[in-house]
């Protein structure tokens, strides 16, 4: 299974997702212990007390003293780490489409009516009047003097029909994956 | 052929109408970037501002044109969209995507989207020198990834503003990451994670940008008599 999604990432250009992917399996799951440490016959002992509450400890007739926070990691599972590629392929075939819709929206959101007269003018002060500003259409990237990185823009990635059909197929893998 | 393979077919299908490459991280670094640039402008906007769209000739746009990898605010390689920003009583501030800033070190870092006065730009394009991070107004360091954040990232971050000395850097991302909020918190960092699209975290960081116009109004702009 795992072996196909790769198959598939690197076939459409997304090798980069795969490395990142590679590089949160190889750092594992974070993990936080508590442990207690105790004097037995003159020997410093630590106790895994993870997850234990206060009334835990108070059952137990143990003291909450002397427990530390120590930070752990453990390798992810063969089932977590198909989850991340599903999830990483989601955050590049649909969220970012979601992102690229936004950013054009907010721009066209933020403008207060009540802030401008009926000529569409911006009153800040008695005697600065701007113009308003006219709708944006489409945000575009383009390289800079000594730059290769490919041109883009929002309109390339603006649409909603081929992001939910993504979306919905995405999400009917991950339903594969944990049956 | 098994089911997955059915779907992973599928979905080649539906992506290949798409019209950008998904072989590099940049395209969508570059869309975060425009994304946060956004956010910022909407907190201005609530905290009394007033915006519009300009080139570097001084046009008004309503087609917006980023650079897609830092450059030099001056650069005429194209005509590069900025926003200037109005706040009642302040001098105009500018907001650029992608820029390079002068360090108190002398050494030139990077700006995913930059907040700073309109004299320090306009020196910046009058004399073809960067515009200097002690004379920035706000810097956000935007990161766009698919699945994991490195603690470089934090690390880089709490350096690059030790040098830049601007007053109100932040530091936003799609994805949570509990270390990163650890480390950028204990350095005293503004930080927020899981900002995207109808998230209660894109919330939260436009009202930290707000408070930040809002104190910048407060002590730049006139007293009322």
């Amino acid at each position: 299974m795992q072996q196909k999604l790769r198959l598939f990432a690197s076939a459409h250009g997304m090798q980069w997702v795969l490395d990142e992917v590679d590089e949160a399996v190889s750092l594992g799951i974070s993990e936080a212990r508590t442990l207690r440490q105790s004097t037995r016959q003159g020997q410093i002992t630590y106790e895994d007390v993870t997850g234990l509450d206060d009334l835990a400890f108070a059952k137990s007739g143990r003291a909450r003293k002397g427990t530390e926070e120590f930070a752990g990691r453990r390798p992810m599972t063969d089932l977590e780490q198909v989850e991340l590629l599903v999830t990483a392929l989601r955050r590049v075939l649909v969220d970012l489409d979601g992102i690229a819709d936004e950013a054009v929206s907010i721009l066209n959101d933020p403008v207060d009516r009540e802030q401008q007269d009926s000529l569409g003018h911006a009153k800040l002060d008695e005697d600065i009047v701007l113009p308003a500003s006219p709708p944006v259409y489409e945000i575009s990237f383009a390289p800079d003097e000594g730059s290769t990185s490919p041109p883009i823009s929002t309109g390339a990635l603006r649409n909603p029909e081929r992001s939910s059909r993504a979306a919905e197929l995405l999400a009917q893998i991950d339903r594969e994956i944990r049956s | 052929m098994t089911k997955i393979d059915d779907l992973l077919a599928d979905l080649g299908d539906a992506i290949n109408g798409r019209e950008v490459s998904y072989n590099s991280a940049s395209a969508a670094s570059d869309i975060y970037e425009g994304y946060a640039f956004g956010l910022v402008i909407r907190a201005a906007v609530a905290a009394g501002g007033f915006i519009v769209y300009r080139d570097r000739k001084g046009n008004a746009v309503d087609r917006l044109l980023f650079r897609t990898s830092p450059g030099m605010l001056y650069s005429t390689a194209h005509p590069y969209t900025y926003g200037v920003l109005y706040f009642p009583g302040c001098d105009p501030l500018e907001l650029h995507v992608g820029v390079r800033v002068q360090g108190k070190s002398g050494v030139l870092h990077e700006c995913d989207v930059l907040v700073l006065s309109m004299n320090e730009a306009n020196l910046s394009r009058s004399r073809s020198v960067a515009p200097r991070g002690t004379r920035s107004l706000m810097a956000i360091e935007c990161k766009y990834y698919a699945s994991y954040l490195s603690l470089y990232l934090a690390r880089g971050f709490h350096g690059l503003h030790s040098d830049l000395g601007l007053k109100y850097p932040f530091f936003v991302a799609n994805l949570r990451a509990q270390r990163i909020e650890r480390y950028l918190t204990y350095h005293n960092r503004n930080w927020e994670n899981g900002v995207i699209p109808h998230s209660r975290h894109a919330v939260y960081f436009e009202g930290q940008v707000r408070e930040a116009f809002k104190k910048y109004q407060s002590i730049h702009g006139a007293l009322a008599p």
